[in-house]
């Protein structure tokens, strides 16, 4: 397992649950990278600051949350998730065989 | 040095001019892999046509590569891949860049390995190896009750990028129970069909 680094969105001091969620990604070496944000801020500010961290295109990684890819106009709210959750990072990959 | 700019081009011109140079053999196949983008949207269309009467799981590529790599010592899958009532679960695969299928039907018993390239070897196996463990420490069904099958009789392709278009197309067929109008002559009509379908349906980025 790789190193993990951690990145605070809207970390605002003194303010404690409620509002804010922490989640994971876990990209496919087994990264972890964790973010705080609101419940109800849009999951695209998450990928965005991601991909920055990981020097990657945004389109070239797909999100995936309980088995569904994430959309950027979704919040944690809406997908109901909770402190502590995991989101995978998974690259796009094309597949052929070599003959 | 000559850096005169109508002299270069004059010479430019001359050097096009001439007819000895060497001009590779390009045939324009149109094959474009597939990527798992096109394969989650299209596991995706899948998904949504699926009604109760199919209890039926559709993994997609994505979603099994995060099982597999969250997969610990207890095979604790993240992600469902089956409940009570599921009488079967088509997955997705990829590896090494080579999408293949593997299908449960769990009221048989039977596990289907499909690849439209391969002859059965060492992935293949890895990947039901998992899904056994999964379904033993998981959902307590002891291993050693499946009966593992490699479908040979499937359409095969004739090139190294038609895989993943083979994959969804079995995945597809499967689902629905028949088979498809669908041959190795079809296959590039076939990408462009499920690309199309799944830009239409809005699953996927359109190109800037």
């Amino acid at each position: 397992m790789s190193g993990t680094t951690t990145a605070d969105e809207d970390k605002k001091p003194g303010t404690e649950g409620g509002a804010h969620i922490n989640l994971k990604v876990k990209g496919q070496d087994g990264n972890e990278v964790f973010f705080r944000i609101k419940r109800n801020t849009q999951l695209k500010k998450l990928m965005n600051a991601y991909c920055d961290r990981q020097s990657v295109e945004m389109n070239s990684i797909a999100f995936l949350f309980d088995g569904r890819r994430l959309q950027g106009a979704q919040t944690p709210d809406e997908l109901e998730m909770e402190d502590g959750d995991e989101i995978d990072a998974m690259l796009h990959q094309t597949g052929g065989g070599i003959i | 040095m000559c850096t005169d700019p109508d002299t270069l081009r004059a010479n430019e011109d001359k050097k096009y001019r001439r007819d000895d140079w060497n001009v590779a053999e390009h045939r324009f196949s149109g094959e474009v892999e597939l990527d798992t983008d096109v394969a989650e949207s299209f596991c995706e269309i899948l998904k949504r046509e699926l009604n109760t009467e199919h209890k039926c799981y559709i993994i997609s590529p994505l979603c099994w590569g995060a099982n597999v790599r969250s997969a610990g010592l207890d095979f604790h899958f993240k992600h469902s891949i089956h409940c009570a009532g599921n009488e079967k679960t088509h997955i997705g695969v990829i590896d090494e860049n080579h999408f293949f299928s593997i299908h449960v039907i769990f009221e048989e018993h039977k596990i289907y390995i499909m690849d439209s390239l391969y002859p059965l070897h060492s992935t293949h196996r890895l990947h039901v190896y998992l899904l056994l463990q999964h379904l033993q420490y998981r959902h307590e069904i002891n291993k050693s009750i499946w009966e593992i099958c490699f479908v040979t009789n499937n359409l095969k392709q004739e090139n190294g990028s038609d895989c993943g278009v083979f994959m969804l197309k079995s995945m597809e067929s499967w689902l629905k129970g028949i088979r498809l109008p669908f041959s190795k002559e079809h296959a590039n009509n076939a990408r462009h069909i499920l690309i199309r379908e799944t830009l239409d349906k809005k699953l996927l980025p359109e190109e800037n």
